[in-house]
């Protein structure tokens, strides 16, 4: 349901790679995309973009295929799902090499396969808790970063970051009220800077989650309103991360017996 | 214990899930180069100043408050990409062909790595991207794009003479 809703949402934006027609690539420091790119599937791409369609009907598509059969054929659960992760992988990889956005914002894409692959309950139960780490891991290093690079020890940082991310906007429309906030909060580095400390403070207290679930419903809480204020401040939208985010909200759920699984399956 | 749990459960799961830690702490310790799907989370966590002056782009006639932000970015994200392409070169040369090197393999095929787009190319692809993007769907007139230089006044972005 997620998925399709985030479909939609990037089809009314233009986000589907038939909509993007892209007719260039940008190499990443990526190891791993560049083994795929060896095979020059992404530069065939571009010189086929009929393609594009059928990318897009595969990617959004395949879910479908996953929803039919997963109850009528559940021995067939795990073949789909290695074609799904392949799908995702192929896709993701060349999507986010064309000038679309970040190949970080689509891990929930790269690794939620594996989870609704699991053939039985204990496996889907052990899955599930191992992203939900990846995604705790997600936040608290990024809180981390701040400290490392030095982010989070100059003071000037917001505002920095606030001209840099929003120079076409301020350009565009100087007296519009969103250029006179986000003004402000460069003529008042303090506060802006209280802003940026007080995100990686949260972020760093994301490492609860490594240690005990009973925070998960507030950190589901957090993550919500941080989307809300880094889409209303930053204008980046991290609504793909969502999926993951989910995986919170069930974390509460102990670990099922194998008796529970045989009831299950009768 | 989680993991303690999961090499009860299945030691094959529970080896997996540690190569999988492993390898996410090794990208996190020496950053650089990443292998997806283990990333580094570190957007705007350099140390960024104000700069005297910014090199911005607009288009005439275009109001930024319109357009969502994925439509905005579609605007000028592709345009830094395309600047950006001279990069493709330079990673190939500076980083993958030399690693390949060092372990002793030839060279990939530069043309999966590196793309030339002339600029009369893009601009043609660019000019009905944007009016797709503007128009939803509607081709309307050109829209005159122009790049400028501004400075920061300490109070707002001015253009300079």
């Amino acid at each position: 349901m997620m998925f399709y809703a985030l479909a939609i949402y990037k089809w009314a934006n233009g986000l589907w790679m038939y909509q993007m027609e892209p007719i260039f690539f940008n190499t990443r420091f990526d190891g791993t995309t560049w083994l795929l790119m060896q095979t020059g599937v992404h530069t065939w791409l571009l010189h086929h973009p009929a393609a594009y369609g059928w990318c897009d009907a595969l990617f959004y598509g395949w879910p479908l295929v996953y929803a039919a059969l997963w109850q009528k054929k559940p021995g067939s659960r795990w073949a789909v799902c290695v074609v799904w992760l392949l799908i995702n992988w192929l896709y993701v990889q060349c999507y986010t090499l064309y000038p679309t956005n970040s190949i970080e914002a689509h891990l929930g894409w790269l690794l939620l396969p594996l989870l609704l692959g699991a053939q039985r309950l204990q496996t889907f139960y052990f899955v599930l808790h191992g992203l939900r780490y990846v995604f705790i891991f997600l936040f608290f290093t990024a809180g981390v970063w701040k400290l490392r690079q030095g982010g989070f020890f100059n003071v000037d940082q917001m505002s920095g970051i606030l001209l840099y991310q929003h120079s076409s906007w301020l350009v565009s429309e100087p007296n519009h009220w969103y250029s006179q906030a986000i003004y402000w909060l460069v003529q008042h580095p303090v506060v802006g800077y209280l802003l940026y400390a007080g995100l990686t403070i949260w972020e760093l207290v994301w490492a609860v989650g490594f240690f005990t679930k009973r925070y998960d419903c507030l950190l589901f809480v957090s993550f919500l309103v941080f989307l809300v204020t880094d889409y209303a401040l930053m204008r980046i939208p991290y609504t793909e991360l969502l999926p993951l985010a989910l995986l919170l909200l069930f974390s509460g759920y102990l670990l099922p017996k194998a008796e529970e699984e045989q009831a299950i399956a009768q | 214990m989680f993991l303690k749990q999961v090499y009860r459960y299945n030691k094959w799961l529970f080896a997996a899930f540690v190569a999988f830690g492993v390898a996410q702490l090794l990208v996190f310790s020496k950053p650089g180069i990443v292998f997806s799907p283990f990333y580094n989370y570190g957007m705007y966590s350099g140390v960024i100043h104000i700069k005297p002056v910014y090199s911005v782009t607009h288009f005439e006639g275009l109001k930024a408050h319109e357009y969502s932000p994925q439509e905005w970015d579609k605007i000028f994200v592709t345009l830094e990409r395309y600047e950006a392409l001279p990069q493709n070169d330079s990673i190939y040369i500076n980083h993958i062909a030399r690693l390949y090197r060092k372990i002793g393999l030839s060279a990939p095929n530069i043309q999966h790595f590196s793309l030339a787009v002339p600029p009369h190319v893009f601009e043609a692809w660019y000019s009905t991207y944007v009016k797709k993007t503007v128009s939803n769907g509607a081709l309307k007139s050109s829209l005159a794009r122009q790049t400028k230089q501004y400075r920061w006044t300490g109070q707002k972005l001015e253009p300079l003479p």
